[in-house]
């Protein structure tokens, strides 16, 4: 496949995305009642909401009984169509869009109406990291006998590498690594991980592409709008470069 | 033994586990939590941390939401799979099954590892018909496929196991039969069951 290829992605009849995520996340903590504002304004379209928190169990001192906290961080909120999220927290916004996957300028749109809408209710908060990630998860047909390392590398070019003395073995992995990507400033971090396949008789495999900016991040949403659709491109890239002719066979 | 704050303190490097972007996906979630238990099990056993979202239960509205909103996500991560009006049928069906005028307080809400089952019985014996979708009084999904007069109906219980039963009419001649199994056996249960028939082909257009 050649660069230009590469750099436009393909329209795959069945993507393999699981789930698309923009984010914006913010220098200062927003202030909870601006996070309800975000919850009132989009309540209406998205009434599935759920609270998110952080709890922690600390064991602080021998003898001592674990001290529980608990920190209510914002809402995840669902539309009614059951694919469409929006996360507003103390921390970050963010809209995600799950399978199946409309398409690029689709996404981008509805993500871009959400922050609009985000940013009348908390005003203009500085972004110190903007993010896009891209969760796929390919379902690899089973095939009995031949090691789910083997049945991996079939369809993966970026995965773990195994000793054949433990390949056959080898039952499954959580691999994560950080690199640079072809844009000023970014940086891209992959997560490869086999999970319990949703699908009999399948073995399924996450192919997690997160590239975002954490320094000159731009704050203007002209700018911003250019910055994602060059992030779009090269994580398009990515993923292109990470899977094999047998793979694209499988969104088809 | 390594701590949390000994990682803060700089005394030994914090494994290197990056920030991701959000997600809200099972599969998200997921990976989330693996890479916080990686960098915990490097911390010893002094402070574990989950990020979890509860859902807010403010009425019954709000409820029958999340409870519709939980299971088109559980469907949403095999959609890829499914065809897309059969899906958009499916999502009509959960709103049906959940909606405010006919719920009763006493009324079940789905289980969801029924749905589970449901979901990936749905994609093991290829169904595409239409089907009549309800919750049992214990939470397990229900589905039931009409053929003229003969009926085939299914309990999804959690764990892949699957309660059948299925009345066919052959002149003036009643047969039924039924039983429990698991979704591995299914296919080979109701082999004799003409299953292409039931299961079969997409239907085109969603009904009205």
């Amino acid at each position: 496949m050649s660069g230009s290829e590469f750099d436009k992605g393909r329209d795959y009849a069945r993507p393999p995305i699981v789930e698309a995520v923009i984010e914006r996340r913010y220098t200062n903590p927003i202030e909870y009642n601006l996070v309800n504002r975000v919850r009132a304004e989009f309540e209406d379209e998205y009434p599935a909401i759920a609270q998110t928190a952080e709890y922690s169990f600390a064991f602080i001192a021998d003898g001592a009984p674990p001290e529980f906290r608990q920190n209510p961080l914002g809402y995840r909120m669902v539309s009614r169509s059951g694919t469409d999220v929006v996360l507003a927290t103390t921390q970050t916004i963010a809209f995600a869009r799950l399978a199946p996957y409309p398409g690029w300028d689709n996404f981008n749109e509805a993500a871009s109406a959400v922050f609009g809408r985000a940013r009348k209710s908390i005003g203009y908060k500085p972004i110190n990291r903007l993010g896009v990630r891209y969760v796929n998860r390919l379902d690899l047909p089973e095939v009995e006998g031949v090691p789910l390392g083997t049945q991996i590398a079939d369809y993966l070019r970026t995965q773990p590498s195994f000793s054949d003395s433990m390949l056959p073995f080898m039952r499954g992995f959580t691999l994560q690594f950080g690199f640079d990507v072809q844009i000023p400033d970014c940086t891209s971090t992959m997560t490869v991980a086999t999970v319990q396949s949703p699908v009999p008789h399948h073995n399924s495999v996450l192919l997690d592409i997160d590239i975002g900016r954490t320094t000159h991040v731009p704050q203007m949403e002209r700018d911003i709008r250019q910055l994602l659709d060059q992030i779009r491109d090269e994580k398009n890239r990515v993923f292109e470069s990470s899977i094999t002719d047998r793979a694209r066979e499988l969104f088809k | 033994m390594a701590t949390m704050q000994t990682f803060d303190a700089g005394l030994i490097p914090r494994p290197d586990i990056r920030s991701l972007s959000s997600g809200t996906s099972w599969a998200s979630s997921l990976l989330q939590e693996r890479l916080r238990t990686i960098l915990q099990s490097s911390a010893g056993n002094i402070v574990h941390q989950a990020m979890t979202s509860l859902p807010v239960e403010a009425d019954k509205m709000h409820r029958l939401f999340n409870a519709s909103a939980a299971l088109k996500m559980a469907a949403s991560e095999v959609s890829m799979h499914l065809p897309e009006l059969w899906r958009r049928r499916l999502f009509e069906n959960i709103d049906d099954l959940h909606d405010p005028d006919d719920w009763d307080e006493s009324d079940q809400l789905a289980d969801p590892d029924s749905f589970k089952t449901f979901l990936r019985a749905v994609l093991h014996l290829g169904i595409r018909k239409n089907m009549m979708l309800g919750i049992s009084d214990d939470g397990n999904i229900l589905a039931g496929l009409r053929r003229g007069s003969d009926s085939l109906a299914f309990a999804f219980l959690p764990g892949d196991r699957i309660r059948w039963s299925i009345v066919e009419h052959e002149g003036d001649t009643t047969n039924s039969a039924g039983g429990t199994t698991s979704l591995e056996r299914l296919p080979n249960t109701l082999k004799s069951y003409n299953p292409e028939a039931w299961f079969g082909d997409a239907d085109r257009e969603p009904t009205a």
